[in-house]
């Protein structure tokens, strides 16, 4: 569920709605994801599912499935 | 390669887009792409626009941006494209990135150029900058309050405040002197966070009422050197104050304008851009049956309409108030109505609730036309293209209508409540203009004035109807003494109307009229509204068994009266009268009288370039046999003047004429 949503919002952000998000994939995977794109998705993401994601863990997912698996925990928590 | 399931799936979002009038900016989103994968980037590029509409934030807008970056090349170009450079004090590059977006909505293709970070002293005081050999047109200084150098608490407030405003009217002169371009900058948004409190308002030298001021200062500025404000102070009001200003994002990334209102900041932004190249919209059009009052003229009556009292009339009302000032604002209004003319006019006249009047109405439509074709008549009995029309209606149908057969024009989407009709017209944000000047109040007078004169054209159903409507006579009055300087005026500068070209003087014409076998026709034209005077002179020779036109033309006040025709009819009876056979004559081109090249074919003569005599070029000769019958159109009632009386009476007005040289 979390995916799809997320999915969506990669997909809007990186204004290409043939991007097909997998756990494994990193910023390396995806033209455009530098910084100013990764802000963008966090400010999304947090909007999306009303989070906030800890500003010590902002540039430390290492993958879209550590994106992912951290959303789930938040919005579990919240 | 288009795929079948592409076709599906976009006529699958059609329908449900059909099924609301309003697509949701997720809707707007996949509809721009479905259209993107079928290759219709018209399409995909009229669904990124619409997206613009529906109030949606940061990533929706990323979205449609990134399709109108693919897609706008491929289409029909917008009218006006613009180079714009953004200079910011934060990071712009989300502002930088859905401009083009915010600026095709306004009607303006444009490319940018972003600033280094924080940079904009320098880019602007360096001449070697990127900034310069970007080449701007316009300049937009995207700079927050951050970025104003005032203390929490002034001790010279005055001084304080003009120190900022000459800083940045300073730069604004640099810019001007470097570049032709525009500057469009953003005013200061106050912060939420004030620490004085209450007191703040007591406080002359409080830095929250000292930004207040460097904005008012700055407008006055502004307003001198034609710079265009973005009003952020309201813009972060509107939205929140807590919402328009994000502190973690401020934090993370030195967004100074929390990411959700970049969109409605680029959007603002765009509106006064496109007010400095001439893009804004000029003419609110406003339907009348639940729109400007409350019921249906037809079914409810004057009486029973709901207009000025109780709440629901008071919300009517408000929206007339609001139209008066869009109007005094120098914004034209214009009614588009499906009623009998008379009984909405009355409304007007009559009703004490109204607030509009009908002076304040530069074109009044009321009629059982389809609302696209009234739209149509409106813009051009008024001058202006579809573009600057904007349609505000309550029927859902009626603004469907519009967007598909009027595309060009904007329509404004009311909600269901009367209460929330004001807002939505207030959020409209591209009637935007540069400067309000003394003729603003009046230019609604000015188009009444166009409407009014065109009212005869549009009330004749042809052309024809509208000759028959002007009542012409043509007055054919003898050459003489008092005739002549006024014949003598036309043969010596009549260019445009002008078969042969010659020029004589008075005693020339005198003594050639003189002779017998001299015909010459001078004709005065009258119709319902005014005497043109002696305005066609013809004269023609025998020649053999043929009369031949020496001298034929006609004040350029009358062309395209059908006057020609007429003086064709009377020159072949007067032919026919002396017993030739033929009418002849020639076109001689010069640099003015194409207007006349095929006067001789269209009455049907035949061309008889001589033979044995050298070709000059640029003359043709004609003839036309007297023996054939010569029907006119008949618009032009022609009668021959008893000399005696009419040129005396006459004689005045025509050298009273100030004659343009036709």
């Amino acid at each position: 569920m979390v995916q799809d949503h997320l999915q969506r919002i990669f997909r809007e952000i990186f204004s290409d709605d043939d991007l097909v998000l997998t756990d494994t994939m990193t910023s390396a995977d995806v033209p455009g994801w530098d910084s100013l794109a990764h802000i963008n998705l966090i400010y999304a993401v947090e909007r999306h599912f009303s989070i906030q994601i800890a500003d010590d863990r902002l540039a430390g997912f290492a993958s879209v499935g550590d994106l992912r698996r951290h959303i789930e925990e938040l919005h579990r928590a919240g | 390669m288009v795929e079948p399931g592409d076709v599906r799936r976009l006529a699958d979002l059609t329908a449900r887009a059909a099924a609301t009038e309003l697509p949701s900016a997720g809707l707007c989103r996949e509809l721009a792409v479905a259209h993107e994968r079928v290759d219709d980037p018209a399409g995909a590029v009229r669904w990124a626009l619409g997206l613009t509409d529906t109030g949606a934030g940061l990533a929706a807008w990323t979205a449609a941006a990134g399709v109108l970056r693919r897609c706008l090349p491929q289409v029909r170009p917008l009218a006006r494209t613009a180079r714009v450079a953004v200079l910011g004090s934060y990071t712009t590059s989300q502002l930088t990135a859905l401009l083009p977006l915010a600026a095709a909505r306004a009607g303006v293709a444009i490319e940018t150029y972003e600033g280094g970070y924080g940079q904009y002293h320098q880019e602007i005081l360096d001449p070697d900058s990127g900034l310069y050999r970007f080449a701007p047109d316009v300049v937009v200084l995207a700079v927050h309050a951050g970025d104003v150098a005032l203390p929490a608490i002034a001790d010279d407030p005055d001084a304080a405040v003009a120190a900022e405003v000459s800083r940045w009217t300073a730069l604004w002169a640099t810019v001007r002197a470097r570049t032709g371009a525009r500057i469009v900058q953003h005013a200061f948004a106050v912060p939420a966070e004030v620490a004085l409190g209450h007191l703040t308002l007591r406080t002359a030298g409080a830095r929250a009422l000292l930004l207040g001021r460097v904005n008012v200062e700055l407008g006055r500025a502004a307003a001198v050197d034609g710079v265009g404000l973005v009003d952020c102070d309201r813009l972060a009001a509107d939205v929140g104050r807590r919402t328009w200003f994000d502190p973690r994002y401020w934090r993370r990334a030195r967004q100074a304008v929390a990411l959700d209102c970049v969109p409605l900041l680029a959007r603002h932004t765009a509106a006064v851009i496109g007010a400095q190249l001439g893009a804004s919209r000029k003419c609110l059009v406003l339907d009348l049956d639940n729109t400007l009052w409350g019921g249906v003229l037809g079914e409810d009556g004057l009486a029973g309409l709901a207009l000025g009292e109780g709440p629901l009339g008071e919300a009517y009302a408000a929206v007339q108030d609001y139209a008066l000032e869009l109007s005094r604002r120098g914004v034209l209004l214009a009614v588009c109505s499906k009623n009998n003319d008379a009984d909405a006019r009355e409304v007007f006249e009559r009703h004490p609730g109204m607030r509009l009047r009908l002076t304040d109405i530069a074109m009044f439509s009321a009629c059982w036309d389809d609302k696209p074709t009234q739209l149509r008549r409106i813009a051009a009995t008024l001058g202006l293209g579809l573009d600057a029309l904007v349609f505000v209606d309550d029927n859902p149908a009626e603004r469907e209508a519009v967007r598909q057969l009027a595309g060009e024009v904007d329509v404004i989407a009311l909600p269901a409540d009367p209460h929330g009709y004001l807002r939505a017209l207030a959020d409209y944000p591209f009637f935007e203009a540069t400067a309000l000047t003394a003729e603003d109040a009046t230019r609604t007078a000015t188009y009444r004035a166009r409407a009014d004169a065109a009212a005869a054209r549009e009330s004749a159903t042809s052309l024809e109807d509208f000759h028959r409507g002007l009542a012409m006579t043509a007055t054919v009055v003898a050459l003489d003494e008092l005739t002549l300087p006024r014949v003598a005026q036309l043969v010596g500068k009549t260019n445009q109307f002008n078969l042969t070209g010659r020029r004589r003087d008075e005693d020339g014409i005198a003594r050639l009229a003189a002779e017998p076998t001299t015909a010459v026709f001078c004709v005065r034209l009258a119709d319902r509204f005014a005497d043109h005077g002696l305005v066609a002179v013809l004269i023609a020779v025998e020649d053999g068994d043929a009369l031949t036109v020496d001298t034929w033309l006609m004040s350029c006040r009358v062309i395209g009266r059908t006057l020609e025709d007429e003086l064709a009819g009377l020159l072949l009876a007067e032919a026919r009268r002396r017993g030739l056979a033929r009418v002849t004559g020639h076109y001689r081109a010069s640099p003015k009288n194409a207007l006349v090249a095929g006067l001789y074919d269209r009455l049907g003569f035949t061309r008889i370039d001589p033979t044995g005599v050298p070709r000059d070029t640029g003359v043709t000769w004609w003839s036309r046999r007297t023996a054939e019958p010569y029907a006119s159109r008949s618009l032009i009632r022609v009668v021959t003047a008893d000399r005696s009386l009419e040129a005396d009476r006459n004689m005045e007005a025509d050298r009273n004429m100030e004659e343009v040289p036709g």
